[in-house]
């Protein structure tokens, strides 16, 4: 009788073990971005003046990825290294081992806004109204070209054409009450003590290796705050408009291509975090401390770290 | 330890005959035993008294004992059905105990009182019976020929075994909150589970059914090579009397109202529609079975065709179902230590006008499915002694199922694909390219594709029991081998190799009818799979002293299922230990509580290794005149010959298993009238899952950012984590009387949690997961309350041949989970946590009348019966797709079958 009890606790346990030796881990960290990168200058369509305006709102989506190595002899702005050119006029493959992002694209219901949003940026309707009508001067308008400025009609219209209930079904406004009438405010960059930008991002089922970096970039807003890692011509369909409208959505080739989606202005990580063995019991992480700052802005110096020497 | 030596060395010596001669071994019960002990007025054992046991059902004649030293005595391996036993011994009154109920794998636990007489003959008939098995741990029900016969739960056992608590949904059940494709259905002991599929393979005659049981949990060591129910369903075998039964049955719904399933959860509707479905069955079943030889050999041949016409919302054609269900069993005993059985099986069945879910489809373009098979089984049980019988059974069954177009008919009243003026009747058309309509364009010129496929199964099983009553207590053991042998064979092509696919521009609008591409293959693709797996077992019924029963054992499974590149899928050798006590505190057979501990595998199916095969279509994409480049050679988009499979497997799997615990009790309460309370807790770990190998997610899963490996595609990884799991918990409240002088009930209140990562079981509709977390949330099977009440009461009118039945079925809503659709990359649903909370679909209830009135005609009875289901016409949605899509609502495919009337005439010979 006590073998056989035991024995159940024994198979039960192994069971519950069970290691599948898998080499993924989840990264988690902090993103540290300068102020400033989310510094966006407002130009007056009137008479061409020029405002700077520090805001969270400003800040665009960011690409995380964690690569074998990086290298500050490709570009003008570090670089994943690359394979073999395979296709003429594509650069080699980086081949990534995981990565993910802070704030995605998400389709904010009028087409005026398309990839012109990311999630984790605005509270509310307001504050996309805000931003736009107020801030930037650039008016929402909806697909008569009448200008969206009430932020109840702005709800009603995304539930019509969603047919959602609620204001937490919206991902690209994080205020609200949700089911369990939890107040959320979920916004991805926090100001920090020096007066930079803080998120914590997830990156899921890396493969894991030895010695590998993450490294990313930001999507700097054009000054038509549109950006240059949104396809217009992907994403979800939709025929409010036309058979062939599309939300537009990221490019699906981010981080194996980043230099052709890289431009100037745009803030990218000079000496990205590496990880050692002391991070990792063979391949699992053991909780480092993961902390990556974005500060190095493409066009505006070269590229010659330190980190990468 | 003499004695020990004695029984190991017995125990050794059948086993290793087993494996020898008849290649090997194993399970299902597919028949009770009587048991008991013999005491007189004082309570003290009586040796020396002879006991018979008798019944029609009893092939061999009366079976006689005596009673052992201790005044026990037990009839083992009694087939199912009603008994009466007799104990007679000089000097005392002969007692008769009648009416007693042997079911499938229970025991009837007797204490015989015999009372000392001093002159003359006297017969005490005691008519009562133990209701309460108080040496039974597992969870489910037995339904005997009674019940099946007395309440209106549908005229098949994939309907009528939903009336077991923990059981939802017909069809492929969901058992105990495990996939529907995660039950092991057995035939008369031997196992007739699709090997592709995991789901069930077989039809026959309803009225051949003699017992279904349906174990929902914590069963024995003999059973369990998968992670749901054990449904053993056991046939009629005949008797010494010449019977004869012919059944004729017709229901139909097409008058009742009945409610368009093409609504939004909301009411809104989502497509134009304007037509009633149809809704009739008809079943014509004989039965007929009798002696060959008194008391050596009997018979039975049953026969059954089902016809329905049955058409969803909105399509022209009825989905016509025509099967015809055979069987013939011969049994028999030409002396008493050797009982034979062959039983064959078969149920040809076409089904036309399978396109039931698209309302635009041409009559040319239906398809049909033609399906069967047949099994055939040969058994052979060997009585060595009273304590010591071994069983063989080996089995070999064939399925198949053919898709192609429906065939062409001259009579085109039908509205079926009419034939052209030159065409054979009934011929196929394997060289018009189908057309498939998208967007609401219909499907039209012929079926775009065609299948055949052949499923085999060959299985050799032996058992060998061992009653020792004297090792420090009393032992039931039984060892076990089984031996299956799967493979799978089918063919998938386009007619003419080619097909179309085309759209309205305009939704609903058929003038802006366009082609949208063409798909070109170089021939049909073969594949060829193939699997084994050797189970064995050992287990032991241990009672220590009378009131108190262990049960304990471990089986061992060992299992391959190979792809069709031969490469091992599933290689899997597990155990599943099993401990369970059962204690009868008062020692009166009323009562009983039990529980006890489980662990059962999966050893999945070749679903499961298909997904790894690498047949596939060569062929070439071409864009249609939507494109504006009809006739454009650059517009081909692919070449790939052949189709490249973007799935793999990690190279650590495991076998998916459940570790389940149960407590509970039951108490007879007043005579025959049960109430028993359970707690079941189950936990399932490693289902398999496919995770995508090399996709990099945005932080939501919404869209990817990259490919990790640098390839075109995206590959998918079959996996088991121990993140992929299900939590279920199940308690139940039970008020059941099963055997019926007058009336009969079984009524359940189920309260359940069912949450996990993981909805279905192993299969070829796995889950597929992004490069993201596994989501723990609620289950399909999370229906929370559960309301099941059967009933059956024969009206005093003396002889009782009015009968009344009752059903009434409740589930709480399906849960609503909240999903999204990734459009233009991968197209994979994904789970968006912290949305909401769950939402649920509106409950589902049944409610369900029978009455059968019998009357005695010229050498037989004839029954009048009508049926009334669904008497409320309730018309809730019982099948939706409950994961939320672009449109933020949740689907339903169809609601609840309207209310049917149906009636029927048996004539009993």
């Amino acid at each position: 009788m006590r073998t056989a009890g035991i024995s159940i606790i024994v198979l039960a346990a192994t069971g519950c073990t069970f290691d599948e030796q898998l080499p993924q881990v989840d990264v988690q960290g902090t993103l540290i971005l300068p102020r400033e990168a989310a510094t966006y200058t407002v130009v007056n369509p009137q008479n061409g003046e020029e405002t700077e305006v520090t805001d969270a709102r400003a800040i665009g989506p960011v690409y995380l990825g964690v690569f074998p190595n990086i290298r500050y002899d490709l570009y003008d702005y570090p670089h994943p290294e690359m394979g073999p050119v395979i296709i003429d006029g594509t650069p080699g493959n980086t081949y990534p081992y995981g990565g993910g992002t802070v704030g995605r694209f998400d389709f904010a219901c009028f087409s005026d806004l398309a990839c012109r949003i990311s999630t984790g940026r605005f509270k509310s309707f307001e504050d996309i109204l805000d931003w736009y009508n107020s801030v930037l001067g650039d008016p929402v308008v909806d697909e008569f070209g009448a200008v969206v400025d009430s932020p109840d009609f702005f709800r009603s219209y995304c539930y019509e054409l969603f047919q959602y209930t609620a204001d937490y079904e919206l991902t690209f406004i994080s205020e609200f009450v949700n089911a369990d009438g939890l107040d959320q405010n979920t916004l991805d960059f926090t100001e920090n003590a020096d007066g930079d930008f803080e998120a914590v991002f997830d990156l899921w089922q890396v493969t894991y290796k030895p010695d590998m970096k993450i490294w990313g970039w930001m999507d700097t807003p054009s000054e038509k705050f549109t950006f240059s890692t949104c396809d217009p011509d992907q994403g979800q369909q939709n025929n409010k408009y036309t058979n062939e409208y599309y939300y537009g959505t990221n490019y699906s080739d981010l981080l194996n291509y980043p230099s052709k989606y890289i431009f100037d202005n745009d803030w990218v990580i000079q000496d990205p975090y590496t990880f050692t063995s002391a991070d990792a019991d063979g391949f699992r992480l053991d909780n480092p401390e993961v902390v990556v700052t974005m500060d190095f802005k493409s066009g505006a110096e070269s590229a010659t770290a330190e980190a990468g020497e | 330890m003499q004695q020990k030596f004695r029984l190991l060395k017995t125990l050794l010596t059948l086993l290793f005959t087993s494996f020898v001669l008849y290649g090997s071994p194993a399970h299902a019960q597919t028949t009770g035993t009587i048991k008991g002990i013999v005491i007189d007025e004082g309570g003290l054992e009586i040796p020396g008294v002879m006991l018979t046991v008798e019944s029609p059902a009893l092939i061999g004649g009366a079976q006689q004992q005596y009673s052992d030293a201790n005044g026990r005595f037990i009839f083992s391996k009694l087939p199912p059905g009603v008994y009466s036993l007799k104990a007679e011994k000089p000097n005392f009154a002969t007692v008769l105990r009648p009416n007693l109920q042997v079911l499938i794998g229970r025991n009837v636990n007797l204490t015989v009182e015999m009372i000392a007489q001093v002159a003359g003959e006297e017969l005490i008939v005691e008519d009562s019976r133990p209701t309460l098995d108080t040496e039974q741990t597992s969870r489910g029900e037995v339904l005997s020929k009674d019940f099946l016969d007395r309440i209106p739960a549908g005229r098949s056992y994939q309907s009528v075994i939903s009336s077991t608590p923990g059981v939802i949904g017909g069809g492929n059940p969901n058992v105990a909150g495990a996939g529907y494709n995660e039950n092991t259905y057995m035939l008369d002991g031997v196992v007739i589970t699709d090997p592709v599929t995991g789901t069930f393979s077989v039809n026959f005659n309803f009225d051949a059914i003699e017992q279904i049981e349906v174990l929902t949990g914590a069963f024995d060591p003999e059973y369990g090579q998968n992670l749901g129910g054990q449904i053993n369903i056991v046939t009629e075998t005949g008797g010494n009397t010449l019977e004869f039964l012919t059944n004729i049955w017709y229901e139909t719904a097409n008058w009742s109202p009945k409610m368009d399933a093409r609504y939004a959860a909301d009411g809104a509707e989502l497509a134009p529609t304007g037509f009633d479905s149809q809704y009739s069955t008809f079943q014509v079943s004989s039965k007929v079975s009798g002696p060959i030889v008194r008391d050596k050999a009997w018979f039975i041949l049953s026969y059954e065709m089902a016809r329905s016409l049955i058409a969803n919302v909105g399509v022209d054609l009825p989905r016509d179902y025509e099967g015809h269900y055979l069987m013939a069993k011969l049994t028999a005993q030409p002396n008493a230590a050797h009982r034979f059985t062959a039983l064959l099986q078969a149920d040809p069945t076409t089904i036309d006008n399978i396109k039931q879910s698209d309302r635009f489809v041409e009559p040319e373009a239906q398809m049909r499915q033609a399906q069967g098979g047949f099994v055939a089984s040969g058994h052979w049980d060997w009585f060595y002694s009273p304590e010591v019988f071994a069983e063989t059974k080996v089995t070999v069954q064939k399925s198949y199922i053919e898709v192609s177009g429906v065939p062409c008919t001259h009579n085109e009243g039908l509205g079926y694909h009419a034939c052209e003026d030159d065409e054979l009747e009934n011929s196929l058309d394997f060289i018009t390219p189908g057309r498939l309509g998208i967007s609401n364009a219909f499907d039209s010129d012929n079926a775009y594709y065609f299948q055949f496929d052949d499923r085999w199964r060959v299985r050799a099983e032996s058992k060998v029991s061992v009653l020792q009553r004297e090792f420090f207590g009393f032992h039931d053991i039984k060892a076990g081998v089984e031996y299956d042998w799967t493979y799978w064979d089918w063919v998938v092509g386009y007619p003419g190799n080619l097909y179309f696919v085309d759209l309205n521009e305009v939704p609903y609008d058929p003038n802006t009818f366009e082609n949208y591409y063409w798909v070109e293959a170089t021939a049909p693709f073969h594949n060829v799979q193939g699997g084994w797996h050797v189970g064995t077992f050992l287990q032991d019924v241990y009672k220590p002293v009378d009131n108190l029963t262990f049960r304990y054992g471990v089986r061992y499974d060992r299992a391959v299922m190979e792809a069709d590149n031969n490469d091992k899928v599933v290689d899997v050798g597990v155990f599943g230990p099993r401990f369970y006590m059962a204690w009868d505190p008062w020692g009166d057979e009323k009562t009983v509580i039990r529980g006890g501990y489980g662990r059962f595998n999966s050893i999945s199916n070749l679903g499961v290794a298909n997904d790894l095969s690498q047949s596939g279509f060569g062929y070439k994409l071409y864009l249609g005149e939507y494109f504006g480049t009809f006739t454009n050679p650059s517009s081909e988009m692919a070449d790939v010959s052949p189709l490249e499979n973007t799935n793999t497997a990690h190279d650590v799997l495991t076998a998916p298993h459940s570790d389940e615990f149960t407590i509970g009790g039951a108490r007879e309460i007043i005579q025959d009238l049960v109430f028993d309370a359970a707690f079941t807790a189950k936990f399932t770990r490693n289902v398999y899952v496919f995770d995508e190998t090399n996709v990099i997610w945005d932080e939501d899963g919404y869209n990817y950012i990259a490919l990790s490996n640098g390839d075109v595609a995206s590959y998918f990884r079959l996996r088991t984590p121990s993140q992929s799991r299900r939590d279920y918990f199940q308690t139940d409240v039970s008020l059941k009387k099963n055997f019926s002088d007058r009336w009969l009930l079984l009524s359940t209140y189920s309260y359940v949690v069912s949450k996990g990562t993981v909805q279905t079981g192993s299969g070829s509709g796995l889950a597929v997961p992004p490069q993201y977390e596994l989501r723990y949330g609620n289950l399909g099977t999370d229906v929370r309350h559960q309301v099941k009440a059967s009933a059956s009461y024969d009206l005093p009118n003396d002889p009782w041949t009015t009968r009344l039945g009752m059903q009434f079925q409740y589930y709480s809503g399906y849960p609503v989970t909240r999903y999204y659709y990734t459009v233009g990359y991968g197209g994979a649903y994904q789970l968006k946590d912290n949305i909401g909370e769950y939402a649920r679909t509106e409950p589902v209830y049944y409610l369900d009348f029978l009455v059968q009135q019998a009357i005695d005609v010229r050498r037989g009875k004839l029954w009048l019966i009508g049926q009334v289901e669904n008497v409320v016409n309730a018309q809730q949605a019982d099948s939706a797709n409950t994961a939320i899509g672009t449109q933020n609502r949740w689907f339903i495919y169809s609601r609840q079958n309207p209310l049917e009337i149906a009636l029927s005439l048996k004539y009993e010979y």
